[in-house]
């Protein structure tokens, strides 16, 4: 099994992409994500009651405005970071990429909780599938 | 067996009753463990670089013991500025 994963191209290229491909892509599509949801809730009031009661879960935590700011605060560290001329510290990238996941990760496990989950559910879980794997594979000397 | 899975059913119902704590559970997880793996690779990188130095200054005792060697095969350098000097004719 693990010498036809070796010898399979397809395999080599996933684990190539997985482990050396550069991140950046990745942050730069998830941060604008980020802080288009921030911006939508912001300029779309209203969204917590509508589609079902979906985002109850998040309502009862707080209201729309307060997750906007926090989703563009977020989302814009993770363009600042993803976009800055020079490569930021490690610490900062970690930060960034932990912020967006978050934001993925809770969408996604809110979808989850719904019953049945909403189509997004697929999007939200692999999106935030990737940026936990982005941010176990952020590394000192890459971007 | 059964309270295991029962255990764990629990679990996966409050991480998802709970969506924002989970999400930042799992991503503090997953930034600790990279941090941690980062900073051993530190402090694993500063035990490299101190072996560096060393085989640095061993190469260096080693090279100034060769010269030393080489000078006194020589009648303490070459007084006549022929490189060749130390040549044996054939």
């Amino acid at each position: 099994m693990r010498a036809w994963l070796a010898y399979c191209g397809t395999c080599q290229r996933i684990r190539e992409i997985m482990i050396h491909a550069p991140w950046s892509n990745f942050d730069l599509m998830t941060s604008v994500i980020v802080c288009g949801i921030g911006g939508y809730l912001l300029f779309m009031p209203g969204m917590f009651q509508a589609i079902g009661g979906v985002y109850s879960g998040m309502a009862r935590l707080g209201p729309e405005w307060a997750w906007a700011v926090a989703f563009l605060l977020i989302g814009g560290l993770g363009l600042t970071t993803v976009l800055w001329c020079v490569r930021p510290s490690f610490i900062w990238r970690l930060l960034a990429r932990m912020g967006t996941a978050a934001c993925l990760l809770t969408f996604a496990l809110n979808n989850l909780s719904h019953y049945p989950p909403p189509l997004s559910a697929v999007t939200y879980v692999l999106l935030s599938a990737w940026a936990l794997w982005g941010v176990v594979r952020t590394n000192a000397n890459d971007r | 067996m059964t309270d295991e899975i029962g255990h764990w059913a629990a679990l996966l119902q409050w991480i998802l009753g709970n969506p924002e704590k989970g999400a930042l559970f799992l991503v503090i997880l997953a930034g600790a463990w990279r941090w941690l793996r980062e900073l051993r690779h530190d402090v694993v990188d500063d035990q490299h670089h101190e072996t560096f130095t060393e085989m640095l200054l061993r190469e260096n005792k080693e090279l100034r013991a060769e010269l030393r060697e080489l000078r006194k095969k020589n009648g303490n350098g070459n007084g006549n500025g022929n490189s060749n000097s130390h040549r044996n004719p054939e």
